[in-house]
């Protein structure tokens, strides 16, 4: 029996697009363009579902763009499809991203009922300025009242994502937000940190030189401060942007950084099955054409070498804080090459982590040289 | 004979020499005019691109005058730089006059003036030319005083002209027929020729480019070297026009070339006598000497994988750079290397150019040094070409470096900078001779080793451009020289160690431990760096650890992105040279060369 795989579902429309944001997205899209847009999904589904026999589900995934943008009615049609074209686990997990400003009380309930059991929350922010800078569609008393509905509903688990790094940002800033958030006690929290991505609008004004991000000292030092605000609260830092109360990891999220299978619906998403990675092309015109002909819609792919594999494998353990473990790798790719082992007692000295011998833990510090640790020891 | 005038165009780089040569080619019918579209003389790429005569050539031109018939002109071309003054005199001594080119915009710099004497000294008949005569801010008259005053020569001698449009150029060429005179020589005296400078051809090898003093150079003759007496044949000899032209013989006078058969270009030196081994000469034409490199530095490969790649390219680049010697080394540092010689610096940056452009060869270059000599107490000599190897010095022990004489020609107005900045290079006055009234000649002794970093760069800049200078070696003097260790997070690391003046070791300390700081990435741990006399630590500092490198996101669809940017850092991080824990990356040696940039 193979492990169960995940599917991710994306919903490519915003009511407008963020500044920050690089994933592919169209705005203000007709009604019409909206609604029939799940049914194209299904379409997908039946075109790939052989290739993917005898797997079943262990997590679903709306993500976008802004899925709380579809009427649930439509959700539960893809939840329902999923259903019947593979087995679900049965405690399958089934998150929608949803923004504040797209739904109410009726809507997240409706979702709840259409089979999501988990919400993850686009605040941002719970500061006016940053919001505005952030260029979201909502301001603070929405969020609010958004992460109220949702933290008061049964039945769901509640994620809320913040995003740190502005050049408003400042400590007190940041007192004052967790302290509007954390008695709502979301089961867990992601925290990024503003990064300028090619395409986007920040990038634009990066170029005619405003001040887009705080330096990377600075988001540090915020970074540091949230995560010690969050240890307190009880959340546990489990990946380099990921905070949860125990039990309450994403699940989805998880399976990616385990190199898990998986399934992506929808203009670029994408999907993997262990050696090989494709991705739909970004462009949802070319991708209704294609389905509505029958066929696969356009898209990419390739093929991993060992070497591949074995360097995803290494930079994905060091952003979890489980880490990486020898005795996995010894597995998976044979010998642990000589000079790991010096490297990482090094580096858990230096403060990054902790290392036994055999598994290297990151700690908060640790994850934010994710990057650094991986290439240096990768070589 | 009678109809044959060997002569050298001397002039600052810029001042148009090239340009004149190519005039000259054109108005013999040696090239046509759209052939010259680039400047013949330089033929490698780099010298084009910089704009300096790096290896000197040679072309012959017929020329047919109006009232006294055809002749055969042979421009014997001469290096343009500092570094190269031993193989100008040589090219000098093969000719009877020589073209002084002053660019009249500019007046005459100090390498100018340096070759002019050399010429001078050779007995060359000299023609004095203004050049660039069309341009709006030519001061013509000054310059014509200042070459007058310079030469003795009657203001009427001096030929104004315009190499770009032309103008003046024909009688050039008439001058050079009547002024300079024909060569002399004992036609029936056992043959010498003088090598002025060799080439190297990947098919024939060695080729020396040489001048017939006496006798006669016959194809398949029997021939010798004078200065290490090897015997070869001449399988081939010939004329220089834009090719080789093979002839019969070579006799008094003439300029061309030889084939020897030899593999080695070092075995073809410039200078060198050649004469025949059946009935040689007894005496070797005078001034040959052996040409040694001055400047040192490791080269070594990026990756270690590219060692043996490296071999091989030093070996090919000797083959035709008899100036250049490599042999190979080890660095804790670094790894599996050569220590390299050179004449200059220059010389060291073309040959690195070179390695990296024609050999595609990534390298590290240390810091350069000149050569130094140690006696020990117990009086064994050490000569030691790399600061690592230095001893630490006792007071019984007595170093030596090499001292340079100079000249330095400025414009008055910037006398003072530059009295400066010879102080602060241990720079020794000894005498400031006025050229005009708004021009002087200042001569200094300079250890070598206070000029071979960024002494010509300063000089230009403070006195904005216009200093120009010139040197030759003078000697070998006693000197308080010391190493200086640098140590990342407490370990020495040998390619970075320097000799330096003992007054001067705070000073290097402060700006070599602040210039790694600027140059050494953040990184995973932090490094301290030192700097060390002994075990006496006189400058530190350090790079703080990264504290992050991470990107935020990395779902589904990121997974391969970020595969590709960490692919992106490893390449980078390949690029670094890895020191116990520390990661340098390869521009650290580069910038250290620059350490006197504040």
């Amino acid at each position: 029996m193979l492990d169960p795989i995940s599917l991710y579902v994306h919903v490519p429309f915003c009511q407008r697009r963020c500044p920050y944001c690089a994933f592919y997205s169209v705005e203000s899209a007709r009604e019409e363009e909206i609604t029939s847009y799940p049914r194209l999904l299904l379409k997908e589904l039946q075109l790939i579902k052989e290739s993917w026999r005898g797997s079943s589900i262990g997590t679903i995934y709306f993500g976008g763009g802004t899925p709380s943008i579809l009427p649930p009615s439509l959700v539960e049609s893809v939840i329902s499809a999923a259903k019947e074209a593979f087995q679900f686990e049965d405690d399958i997990e089934v998150t929608l991203e949803c923004n504040p400003g797209t739904v109410d009380a009726g809507k997240i309930e409706a979702f709840i009922s259409a089979g999501i059991n988990r919400l993850s929350i686009g605040i941002q922010a719970l500061n006016d300025d940053r919001l505005g800078f952030l260029g979201r569609i909502h301001d603070m008393n929405q969020a609010v009242e958004t992460l109220k509905i949702a933290t008061e509903a049964a039945g769901v688990d509640v994620s809320a994502d913040l995003m740190a790094g502005t050049p408003l940002d400042t400590r007190e800033s940041w007192y004052r937000e967790l302290e509007k958030l954390l008695p709502f006690r979301p089961d867990s929290l992601s925290f990024y940190s503003l990064t300028v991505e090619e395409g986007t609008d920040l990038a634009l004004r990066l170029e005619k030189n405003e001040k887009i991000c705080l330096g990377s000292d600075e988001v540090v030092d915020l970074m540091m401060y949230i995560g010690d605000r969050l240890a307190d609260a009880g959340y546990r830092h489990y990946e380099v942007s990921n905070w949860a109360l125990p039990g309450h990891e994403c699940r989805h999220n998880l399976h990616y950084w385990r190199r898990g299978r998986y399934i992506g619906l929808g203009p670029s998403a994408h999907s993997f099955d262990g050696k090989r990675r494709s991705w739909n092309k970004p462009d949802v015109t070319s991708y209704r054409e294609a389905l509505n002909n029958g066929n696969l819609p356009p898209s990419e792919y390739e093929v991993l070498s060992d070497a591949e594999v074995m360097s995803e494998w290494v930079y994905l353990a060091l952003r979890v804080a489980d880490g990486l473990d020898f005795g996995e790798y010894q597995e998976m790719f044979g010998e642990v090459p000589s000079s790991w082992k010096s490297l990482l007692e090094k580096t858990a000295a230096s403060g990054y982590g902790d290392f036994d011998g055999v598994r290297f833990k990151p700690n908060d510090r640790g994850l934010l040289l994710a990057d650094e640790i991986s290439a240096r020891i990768l070589g | 004979m009678k109809r044959t005038r060997n002569f050298s165009i001397i002039a600052h780089i810029d001042h148009g020499k090239s340009t004149l040569a190519d005039r000259l080619l054109e108005l013999t019918g040696t090239i046509s005019a759209h052939q010259s579209h680039g400047q013949v003389l330089d033929d490698m790429d780099l010298e084009q691109e910089r704009g300096i005569t790096i290896k000197a050539h040679a072309v012959s031109m017929k020329y047919v005058d109006e009232e006294l018939g055809e002749f055969t002109l042979n421009l014997i071309d001469t290096p343009g730089h500092v570094d190269f003054t031993y193989e100008v005199s040589r090219s000098l001594a093969a000719c009877e006059g020589a073209l002084l080119i002053v660019d009249a915009t500019q007046g005459i710099q100090a390498q100018t003036l340096s070759n002019l004497y050399l010429a001078i000294e050779h007995d060359l008949q000299i023609i004095p030319i203004i050049n660039k005569i069309d341009l709006p801010s030519a001061q013509i008259e000054e310059t014509s005083a200042t070459l007058v005053d310079l030469i003795g020569c009657d203001p009427d001698e001096i030929i104004c002209i315009s190499a770009k449009m032309g103008d003046g150029v024909p009688e050039v060429l008439k001058a050079i027929v009547r002024m300079i005179d024909p060569p002399s020589g004992d036609p029936e005296a056992p043959l010498r020729a003088l090598i002025f400078d060799s080439i190297f051809d990947t098919y024939r090898g060695a080729v020396p480019y040489i001048r017939v003093f006496d006798g006669t150079l016959e194809q398949g003759m029997p021939i010798r070297f004078m200065s290490s007496n090897k015997g070869y044949m001449a399988e081939e000899v010939g004329h220089l026009s834009l090719k080789r032209v093979v002839t019969k013989s070579l006799s008094v006078g003439d300029v061309g070339y030889v084939i020897p058969g030899c593999k080695m270009i070092r075995e073809t030196r410039v200078g060198d006598t050649i004469t025949g081994s059946k009935d040689p000469a007894r005496e070797p034409l005078p001034g040959f000497k052996l040409i040694k490199p001055m400047v040192f530095a490791g080269l070594y490969p990026t990756n270690t994988e590219d060692y043996a790649d490296l071999r091989d390219s030093l070996e090919k680049l000797a083959l035709n750079d008899a100036a250049f010697t490599w042999e190979p080394e080890t660095s804790i540092a670094l790894g599996f290397g050569f220590r390299c010689g050179f004449l200059g610096m220059l010389h060291m940056e073309v040959v690195q150019e070179r390695l990296e452009r024609e050999y595609n060869l990534d390298l590290i270059t240390t810091l350069p040094n000149v050569e130094y000599r140690v006696t020990t107490e117990s009086g064994e000599v050490m000569k030691i070409d790399n600061p690592a190897k230095m001893p630490l010095i006792s007071r019984q022990m007595i170093v030596e470096e090499p001292f340079i004489k100079t000249e330095i020609m400025t414009p008055t107005d910037y006398i003072g900078p530059i009295m400066k900045l010879s102080l602060e290079r241990r720079g020794e006055y000894k005498t400031t001779e006025y050229l005009d009234g708004s021009r002087v000649n200042i001569k200094f002794d300079f250890p070598l080793t206070e000029v071979i970093y960024d002494f010509y760069d300063r000089l230009k800049s403070i006195s904005r451009g216009y200093a120009s200078f010139d040197y030759e070696f003078e000697g070998m003097r006693p000197s308080n020289m010391q190493r200086l260790d640098v140590l990342l997070n407490g370990e020495p690391v040998d390619a970075l160690s320097v000799i330096v003046h003992q007054d001067k070791a705070y000073e290097w300390g402060q700006r070599l431990t602040r210039k790694l700081k600027v140059v050494i990435p953040r990184q995973l741990f932090a490094v301290a760096i030192q700097a060390a006399v002994g075990s006496k630590v006189i400058a530190r500092t350090s790079v703080k650890a990264l504290r992050k490198n991470v990107t935020a996101k990395c779902y589904g669809g990121d997974i391969t992105r970020k595969r590709k940017l960490l692919e992106k850092q490893r390449e980078g991080k390949k690029r670094m040279k890895q020191i116990g824990t520390v990661e340098i990356p390869q521009e650290a040696f580069l910038a250290l060369l620059k350490v006197d940039e504040d």
